[in-house]
């Protein structure tokens, strides 16, 4: 995946995945990755996940559906690891660029891929990592925005033994979506937004910075 | 503990007598041996006996301390008590009363929506500005939290997955049940059986 492309317009630009470390304990490397100071930590298993990212891309963009691998639902693509920027508050936009957008089914997918010592255990894992996880409730929130209604949202997650050569098989937590629930993200992303504000200024002297 | 040493002291003499006397009838090979280990079992239940004697009234005394001092704070205790379940209902009812305004307003917006006589986008705006019934009461002294605890309630046993049937606990509940009942003369019911297991009674 391309890293995001922020343009010159005196706005401040984000993604969801940097407000999610937008936390008193995390926002000191936020800011020092904006300013140059300090690299994205990257790592093999996140590569290993861009890879099989890539892979479902390709596949869903010939196929037109979603990966057949995620065989509990074949759902028709709208959108494929297309990006969007939207303008959530005055002056503030967040790029995003779900895996797996269906209009016709109202559903958004976001792969994922652990490594487990058993199909079993990545189940539980996979429990345990994404039953709290905002991001599908945040990216149905940002799509309406775009007056794009999702009603539903599921983490489709392939399950890898550890030294990841073989796939132990899948697992998925699906989520349905209220209009109340993608208005009840609104106060956490303002609370993430306003932090990630004030540190820029902190550290920038101006929230119109080129971020 | 110091006022109950000589009583201990006691009880601990009459336990290392007889648990020295435990190696003479440990091991039975003769007739002799085993009314020998008779008597040694009537003389440990004569032991245990005089140590009872001497803990229960100790027990008892303290017990009786522990229900007067209960008693005397009982009436300002159930008051406060009863203070707090009062407040707290109205709080609650309070609180529901907010929670379902938020809710109306809610759900007119989402009607709207869903009508096509208003935006997405404009209806979920919408929807973060409705007020919301507060779930916290921050005041300079702490907080009171609104929560909501997520139980659980068996409504249909019969279709409860059988794996929860064979756990310890459950079968233990169980066999307690069907111990009473076959006690009060109920027949020994399918699922379950009577056995004997032979216990050795110190009786005289």
């Amino acid at each position: 995946m391309s890293d995001y492309v922020y343009k010159k317009d005196n706005k401040l630009h984000t993604r969801f995945s940097e407000l999610l470390r937008c936390t008193p304990g995390q926002i000191q490397s936020v800011i020092e990755e904006r300013i140059g100071l300090r690299e994205r930590i990257t790592t093999d298993e996140m590569d290993f996940g861009s890879e099989r990212h890539e892979m479902w891309k390709t596949e869903s963009l010939e196929t037109g559906f979603s990966p057949k691998c995620f065989s509990d639902y074949k759902l028709k693509s709208s959108y494929v690891e297309k990006e969007f920027a939207t303008e959530i508050f005055p002056d503030v936009v967040v790029h995003s660029r779900p895996d797996f957008v269906s209009l016709p089914d109202e559903t958004i997918m976001d792969h994922k891929t652990l490594a487990a010592d058993t199909l079993l255990q990545g189940g539980e894992n996979a429990i345990k990592y994404y039953k709290n996880s905002k991001q599908l409730t945040f990216y149905a929130f940002q799509l309406s925005v775009h007056n794009l209604r999702i009603k539903r949202g599921i983490y489709s997650i392939e399950i890898w033994n550890r030294s990841r050569d073989k796939i132990l098989g899948y697992s998925y937590l699906v989520r349905d979506f209220s209009m109340r629930d993608l208005a009840d993200i609104v106060p956490f992303v303002k609370d993430r937004v306003a932090m990630l504000i004030s540190q820029l200024k902190q550290f920038e002297g101006g929230n119109n910075a080129e971020v | 503990m110091q006022k109950y040493e000589k009583e201990v002291a006691l009880a601990k003499q009459e336990a290392d007598k007889l648990t020295v006397a435990l190696n003479e009838v440990r091991v039975i090979k003769t007739e002799v041996g085993f009314v020998q280990a008779g008597t040694f079992l009537i003389a440990v239940k004569d032991a245990s006996r005089k140590i009872a004697s001497k803990k229960d009234p100790i027990i008892k005394s303290l017990n009786l301390a522990i229900k007067e001092v209960r008693d005397l704070f009982r009436e300002p205790e159930e008051r406060l008590s009863n203070a707090e379940r009062t407040v707290k209902n109205s709080m609650l009812q309070y609180q529901e009363k907010l929670a379902a305004k938020a809710a109306t307003a809610s759900q007119k917006i989402e009607q709207k929506v869903d009508a096509g006589e208003m935006k997405l986008s404009e209806g979920v705006g919408k929807l973060a500005n409705v007020k919301q019934a507060p779930t916290v009461v921050q005041t300079d002294k702490g907080k009171v939290q609104f929560k909501v605890i997520k139980k659980i309630r068996i409504v249909n046993s019969a279709e409860l997955p059988a794996k929860y049937l064979i756990r310890d606990r459950v079968l233990e509940a169980f066999r307690l049940e069907v111990a009473e009942d076959v006690r009060n003369g109920d027949p020994v019911p399918a699922g379950a059986e009577e056995y004997e297991e032979k216990v050795v009674a110190g009786g005289y």
